[in-house]
C-alpha cells in the first residue's frame, strides 16, 4: 500500500527521520512514539505537507514526488490540533475540502449527522470549542474517495461517545471501500473496538513494526 | 515598578508586537530616512555654507517637529501605530494560551496593573519615545520649550490612555468576538480558495489594507504628480507600478502567513502547481481592483492591460521569492530591497515591457521549484 524509499527529513542539519526502504501493507495502523520521536512529522510527510528526501509511493504506481495531484487525491489528512480561518463556517470548509478532493455529492451528511454537529455546522470556525474542531478536521479527512487516511492523534480533545463513533467510520470505511488508515497515539487503540490494527514504532529516528 | 507583572506583558505584547510588524517598522524607517537624506528639502541650498549640508539635513531629521505641519503629521502616524497595538493586545487577550493573563494579571492592584500597562506601551512606543527624545533634547538647545513640552505632553498621554484602555479591557469579562460587517454581508456567498486571504483581510487584517491602499494610492499620485510633463513615459508609470507593489509588501508576507498558519492542511489538496498558481493570481487580480481603476483611466486600452500584467507579474514575483525564504522577514527584506532596486533599474534602462515575461517567468521558477520544498517547521 505505501512503500517509503530513501525517505529522509530533516530539520535545519538535524536528521529527524531516515527509512530507507520500508513496505507496508494495506491494513489499519496504529503509530506508536514517543512525545518529539517524529509521528507528526511522519504523518505530514506522507500527507504532503512536509518536504522531504527520497520519495513515498502509493499502490505500487502513485509517487507523491512525480504525481503530486493523484496522490493527494488518494490520501487524506486530520491534523492532531487543526487550525482554520475563523471566519469560515464548518459547512463551508466542508464544501472546501469536498471540493478539493472530489467528493460524491451528499457524502458529508452521514458524518456530519453521526457526529452530531448540525447544530453548529453552519457557526463560523472561530466559536467553535477544541473538541468540535477536531470533530470537524475528521469528518473532512474522511471526506473524498481516499485509498489511505492519516489521523494524527484521534484519540485526543473528543468525548468517549464520540470516540465510538470515529471507530465505527475506521471500520466501515475499511471493510467496505478497503480504505487504510494509519493513526498515531500515545494510547492503545480500545481492544473492544475490534479493529484488528497492526503497530507501526517511530524511534531512533526510523520507523519500524512491532505488530 | 511590579518587574515580574510588568515583565510577562512585555514578553507576552510587546515582543509580539515588533515580532509581527518589524517589516512595517523597517519600511518606515528606511522612507523616513530616504525622505530626509534625498528629498530636496532644503530649498535654496546655495546659501549653506560649503560643508554644511549634511549637517543641516540631520538637523531637520531629528528636529522637523519645529513645523506645526509635521508635529501633526508625526502625531497622526503615532496614533495610527498606537491604535494598531491596541488591536494587536485586545487580539492577543483572546487568544487562548494567553487566558491565563485573566487569572493572574487581576490578582495585582489596579495601580500596579497601570503601571505594568504604562510601561509595556512605553517599550511598544519606543521607536517614537526615541525620536522624542532626540528631538526634546535638540528643541531644549534651541529654546524651544513650547515645542518639546507639548510633544513630552502627548508621549505621557498617549501612553497613559493605552494603559487605561488595557486596564479597563482585561478587568472586563471576555466578551464573543462580533463578527466583522463586511463578512457578516459576505456570509451567503460561496468562499472559493482564492478568495479566502481577502476575507481573511476583512477578518483580521483591515487596517494593514487601509494602510497599503492609502500608501499605494500617494505613491500613485506623487509619481504621476512629479512627472506630469513625462506622462506618456512608460517608465514613469512602472515605476509607480514598482510603487504599489512596495506598498503590498506587508499583505504579500501575510499572504503566505496566512497560508502556512490557517491552509497548511490544504496543501494535501489534489491542487496542480499551475492551478494553484493561476488562484494566486486571481487574489491578487481582486486585490489590486482599485489600482486597476487608475490604469484604466489613465492610460489607453492596450497600456492599461501591459501595465495590469506589469503590476501582476511583480507581485507574483514578490509572492514567490516567500516559497524560497520562508517566513523570515529578516531574509524578506533584503529580498525586497534588492529586487525594488533590480526592477528599478531595469524600468530606467527603458525595459518595462520586458519585464512582465521575466517577472513572471522568475515567480513560475521560484513557485515549481520551492512550493513543495519549503521548510515549514
Amino acid at each position: 500500500m505505501l512503500h517509503f524509499i530513501k525517505f529522509k527529513k530533516f530539520y535545519g542539519n538535524f536528521p529527524a527521520l531516515t527509512i530507507d526502504d520500508f513496505a507496508i501493507e494495506p491494513g489499519i495502523y496504529w503509530i506508536k512514539g514517543v512525545n518529539g520521536s517524529g509521528k507528526s512529522t511522519l504523518l505530514k510527510s506522507i500527507a504532503g505537507i512536509l518536504a522531504f528526501d527520497g520519495d513515498i509511493v502509493l499502490d505500487g504506481n502513485i509517487s507523491i514526488k512525480k504525481q503530486p495531484v493523484a496522490y493527494r487525491r488518494l490520501v487524506n489528512f486530520a491534523e492532531a490540533e487543526p487550525l482554520f480561518p475563523e471566519f469560515l463556517t464548518g459547512m463551508e470548509m466542508v464544501k472546501l475540502f469536498a471540493s478539493a478532493k472530489d467528493a460524491p455529492a451528499g457524502q458529508e451528511q452521514q458524518f456530519i449527522t453521526s457526529m452530531k454537529m448540525q447544530s453548529y455546522i453552519d457557526r463560523p470556525i472561530g466559536t467553535y470549542s477544541s473538541g468540535m474542531l477536531k470533530k470537524l478536521s475528521l469528518v473532512l479527512a474522511f471526506l473524498g474517495k481516499p485509498k489511505l487516511i492519516l489521523l494524527d492523534e484521534p484519540l485526543i480533545t473528543i468525548d468517549t461517545e464520540s470516540l465510538k463513533i470515529l471507530y465505527s467510520w475506521i471500520r466501515d470505511q475499511h471493510r467496505d471501500n478497503g480504505v487504510s488508515f494509519m493513526l498515531s497515539s500515545h494510547q492503545a487503540l480500545d481492544v473492544d473496538e475490534h479493529l484488528d490494527a497492526g503497530e507501526l514504532l517511530v524511534d531512533a529516528q526510523t520507523l519500524q513494526f512491532t505488530r | 515598578m511590579q518587574r515580574p507583572l510588568s515583565n510577562i506583558l512585555v514578553k507576552v505584547f510587546a515582543r509580539g508586537f515588533y515580532k509581527v510588524n518589524s517589516g512595517l517598522l523597517i519600511f518606515m524607517f528606511v522612507v523616513l530616512v530616504s525622505y530626509c537624506f534625498f528629498i530636496n528639502t532644503l530649498g535654496d541650498v546655495k546659501l549653506l555654507p560649503p560643508g554644511k549640508e549634511l549637517y543641516y539635513q540631520f538637523f531637520i531629521l531629528i528636529n522637523f517637529v519645529n513645523s506645526p505641519a509635521m508635529m501633526l503629521l508625526f502625531f497622526a502616524c503615532w496614533l495610527i501605530y498606537t491604535i494598531k497595538s491596541w488591536q494587536y493586545v485586545a487580539g492577543q487577550l483572546r487568544v487562548e494560551h494567553h487566558q491565563f493573563l485573566y487569572y493572574s494579571v487581576l490578582a495585582a492592584g489596579r495601580r500596579a496593573q497601570f503601571r505594568s500597562w504604562f510601561y509595556m506601551q512605553f517599550i511598544i512606543s519606543l521607536p517614537f519615545v526615541f525620536y522624542v527624545l532626540l528631538a526634546s533634547a535638540i528643541g531644549l538647545v534651541f529654546h524651544h520649550y513650547l515645542t518639546v513640552t507639548i510633544i513630552i505632553s502627548f508621549t505621557l498621554l498617549l501612553i497613559a490612555i493605552s494603559a487605561f484602555i488595557y486596564l479597563k479591557q482585561i478587568n472586563s469579562l471576555i466578551r464573543e468576538k462580533r463578527q466583522s460587517t463586511l463578512l457578516s454581508l459576505g456570509q451567503s456567498w460561496g468562499k472559493p480558495f482564492f478568495s479566502l486571504f481577502i476575507y481573511q483581510i476583512f477578518d483580521k487584517l483591515k487596517l494593514a489594507f487601509v494602510l497599503s491602499k492609502l500608501l499605494s494610492y500617494m505613491v500613485i499620485i506623487s509619481v504621476m504628480f512629479s512627472f506630469a510633463d513625462v506622462m506618456a513615459d512608460s517608465r514613469v508609470a512602472a515605476f509607480a507600478i514598482l510603487g504599489v507593489v512596495m506598498a503590498h509588501a506587508v499583505l504579500i508576507y501575510q499572504q503566505h502567513r496566512f497560508g502556512l498558519v490557517y491552509l497548511l492542511i490544504t496543501r494535501n489538496f489534489p491542487y496542480s502547481l499551475t492551478r494553484l498558481y493561476i488562484q494566486y493570481t486571481l487574489t491578487w487580480l481582486l486585490l489590486l481592483l482599485p489600482e486597476c481603476i487608475w490604469l484604466f483611466a489613465g492610460f489607453g486600452l492596450f497600456t492599461a492591460f501591459g501595465l495590469l500584467f506589469l503590476l501582476l507579474a511583480i507581485v507574483m514575483l514578490f509572492h514567490c521569492v516567500l516559497y524560497r525564504i520562508g517566513l523570515a522577514m529578516n531574509m524578506y527584506l533584503p529580498w525586497l530591497l534588492g529586487m525594488f532596486f533590480a526592477i528599478s533599474l531595469a524600468i530606467l534602462f527603458g525595459w518595462v515591457w520586458v519585464l512582465v515575461p521575466v517577472c513572471f517567468g522568475i515567480s513560475l521558477l521560484l513557485f515549481y521549484g520551492n512550493f513543495y520544498r519549503e521548510e515549514l517547521i
